[in-house]
């Protein structure tokens, strides 16, 4: 039993219609094929400016390991108190997991980019990109702010399988410390070309 | 065509929509609020330009 608070809401979403003819129409990836990394107090204007984006790489506030795979998990919630008979989670976390087989086959030297990322892990927000083109970014994100989710954890790992015709992998995985569903944000072309191309570790 | 002029923190940032998922699109990216104050700018900017096509007409 919890005591009813009607203040507590303020006015619930309408979600509209959509067209239930064509479900698949309304649906998104659920695929991660880029993460970026943030400097943690670098404020964004406009998420989809390719110009400010290639200008945060140059100046090295920006970067984007190579393409791969990755997801975001159902958070965890822990520390649990029981206030005015509810119970309320006082810790929540959002795992999250990236692997990417791409290795720069020419110089190769993408593990000193790998060991500069988690050397700087604790300076850094993250954002994701994901396969359909929309950038996933901090929901209280707006013009003039950091636009990345704090990272409570960050763990860059270099994994050589051992499997018969195996690759081997980057795997940057760890934790974001919020919990609400990320801001969604459809990319233009140009802005998509600056994320998954201009940074190639070369 | 509809031309956004958002400002939020001191600056300021200039986006075109193409049609009315757009200026939706748009207005929930640069702007704060609640649903229903982000419904109210969609709905001024869509009426505009309404009011826009109907001065073309007098």
């Amino acid at each position: 039993m919890a005591i009813c608070k009607p203040n507590c809401v303020t006015g619930l979403p309408n979600f509209g219609a959509v067209n239930d003819c064509d479900l698949q129409a309304s649906f998104s990836s659920g695929e991660i094929a880029q993460v970026i990394f943030t400097k943690c107090n670098l404020e964004i204007d406009d998420v989809d400016d390719a110009t400010e984006w290639e200008t945060n790489i140059t100046n090295g506030d920006v970067t984007v390991p190579f393409a791969g795979n990755g997801k975001i998990d159902e958070q965890t919630e822990s520390g649990e108190y029981r206030v005015g008979c509810q119970t309320v989670s006082s810790i929540c976390k959002k795992p999250f997991e990236f692997v990417s087989p791409v290795t720069d086959t020419a110089s190769q030297t993408e593990w000193d980019l790998y060991n500069q990322i988690q050397k700087q892990r604790l300076g850094l927000q993250i954002s994701f990109l994901t396969c359909d083109g929309i950038l996933l970014v901090n929901p209280d994100w707006v013009t003039g702010s950091t636009i990345g989710l704090p990272i409570t954890m960050l763990k860059i790992a270099q994994i050589f399988s051992g499997e018969t015709d195996g690759k081997m992998t980057y795997k940057i995985s760890g934790e974001i410390a919020e919990c609400r569903s990320l801001k969604r944000v459809k990319l233009s072309a140009d802005t998509i070309a600056i994320l998954t191309e201009a940074n190639t570790g070369s | 065509m509809y031309t956004l002029n958002f400002e939020v923190n001191g600056k300021k940032i200039e986006k075109k929509a193409h049609n009315e998922k757009e200026v939706k699109r748009l207005i929930y990216v640069y702007t704060i609020g609640s649903q229903i104050e982000k419904q109210a700018l969609i709905d001024d900017v869509l009426q505009s330009k309404e009011i826009q096509s109907l001065n073309k007409f007098k």
